[in-house]
């Protein structure tokens, strides 16, 4: 898995540079990663608290553990 | 002598002279002279969710049923949550989220006997996450959090650290988290054991990058590993014949997630979509996979509608059953905990959005919206959430 990461970060740093001047899609709104984090925080709650497979990556543990909720 | 004009010359431009001589002496302007005084402490941004949380279903942990099993696993969840955006200067901020549970009827009934907690329960939540600009491409983040309910209370501590380079195309980040919790232990009777802990070490690299002017893609490595007491005391394991046994698990578990997700706006329609992907295993024996399809759609400027699909599969753990035979080894690995079954999830959800910083003047800076969200999965589990949200820059 790590190496998967490692050739995945070399790919992207190839990729062509985007000018300041032409970023206005990507500044809207919905395409933010946390464009609603109330949101993002209640659906991970949700799947920490029914998939022993959530969590892992920074958030709580999944469930089975008893974790959190 | 001088005439007249000559002297004018020579007295403007000794000034100009002193001018930048002072100007240099007084060194380069700051920040505050060009943008004008940072007011420091203020409150930007106040967001409210109120969510409701319905589910039904079973499962051979619950001890709310036969014997045999499974139990209900019927509960509701009033959660409301608060988000604060506070601005402390131009270089830091701190978003401080408080959700609370009020849950009715969950668990079994054996925990009763000593908690209150499958009957009704409240839990709170507070966590201070602030963002730090060290220097023109490096933020540095911390998040300290607590959590307080019946039989449990926990801490967290964290870190991170992210950097934008090639002109803030792409960037890297990595940031540790330690969790602790410590909580009361019971048996599948719900007799008290004392008390006990567990702790959970997580790190996390992360990084993205622009891959045209509509198009950006991002996701991280996570590992995660947990020591302690891993088990929910509570839970039951059905055996043949018609007794229960205790949940088992390792006292040890570590975790692999890796995950990525496409964004991709059209311009022409006014929409993006997004595809996210995240693979997991574990040396539970659980591996899974989770795909996430988004679509957003603009209605007016300052309005959206979000309709999303999920679905989620996994293995289930090595250990687990939803019997074991009459003559068991009670030293052994077993869980009936219904999360740590093979199963597969779907969920759908619909929501509608204000953009805040575009919202129209006559609504003065507020912003509402709505969620309806279902989740069902193939082991008999299913959940209807309906959120509403109302927010304000301040």
């Amino acid at each position: 898995m790590f190496r998967a990461v490692l050739v995945g970060l070399i790919l992207l740093a190839s990729c062509a540079i985007v000018p300041r001047n032409r970023r206005q899609h990507l500044a809207d709104p919905t395409m933010q990663p946390d464009e609603d984090v109330l949101r993002d925080r209640a659906h991970a709650k949700i799947h920490t608290a029914r998939e022993g497979a959530a969590g892992g990556d920074g958030e709580p543990a999944g469930g089975g553990c008893g974790c959190s909720n | 002598m001088e005439s007249r004009p000559e002297a004018v010359v020579v007295v403007r431009t000794s000034l100009v002279t002193l001018a930048l001589l002072a100007g240099i002496a007084s060194g380069q302007p700051t920040d505050a002279e060009i943008i004008g005084h940072d007011e420091g402490w203020r409150v930007d941004d106040v967001e409210l969710r109120a969510e409701y949380l319905s589910q039904r279903g079973h499962g051979f942990q619950s001890q709310d049923g036969p014997i045999a099993g499974p139990g209900s696993e019927a509960m509701g969840v009033f959660e409301p949550y608060a988000l604060v955006t506070v601005h402390q200067n131009d270089k830091i901020t701190h978003e401080i989220t408080a959700p609370v549970d009020i849950i009715s009827a969950a668990s079994p009934d054996a925990v009763d006997a000593t908690t209150q907690a499958s009957r009704r329960n409240e839990s709170e939540d507070l966590e201070i996450r602030s963002t730090f600009k060290l220097w023109e491409h490096d933020l540095l983040t911390t998040r300290v959090g607590a959590h307080h309910e019946e039989p449990m209370s926990s801490g967290s501590i964290g870190a991170g650290w992210r950097h934008s380079f090639a002109d803030d195309n792409a960037t890297i980040g990595a940031n540790a988290n330690i969790t602790i919790d410590g909580f009361d232990d019971h048996d599948h009777y719900g007799d008290y054991l004392g008390k006990t802990a567990r702790e959970t070490f997580n790190l996390n690299l992360t990084g993205s990058q622009l891959l045209s002017p509509t198009t950006v893609i991002d996701g991280g490595y996570g590992i995660t590993f947990q020591h302690g007491t891993l088990d929910t005391g509570w839970n039951a394991v059905p055996v043949a014949g018609g007794a229960l046994s205790n949940e088992i698990l390792p006292s040890d578990r570590v975790r692999h997630a890796l995950s990525v997700r496409l964004a991709q706006h059209v311009p022409v329609t006014r929409s993006t979509l997004k595809l996210w992907y995240r693979a997991y295993l574990d040396d539970f024996g659980i591996q899974a996979h989770s795909v996430e399809v988004a679509a957003y759609q603009y209605v007016v400027p300052w309005l959206y509608v979000r309709g999303a699909y999920r679905y989620h599969h996994q293995t289930g753990a090595d250990f687990f059953t939803t019997q074991l035979p009459m003559f068991y080894d009670n030293t052994a690995l077993h869980t009936a905990d219904s999360d740590l079954a093979p199963f597969s999830a779907n969920e759908w959800s619909v929501q509608v959005a204000m953009v805040r910083d575009r919202t129209p003047a006559a609504l003065h800076d507020w912003s509402f919206g709505a969620e309806v969200l279902r989740y069902w999965r193939s082991n008999d589990l299913q959940i209807t959430v309906v959120s509403l949200t109302v927010g304000r820059r301040m």
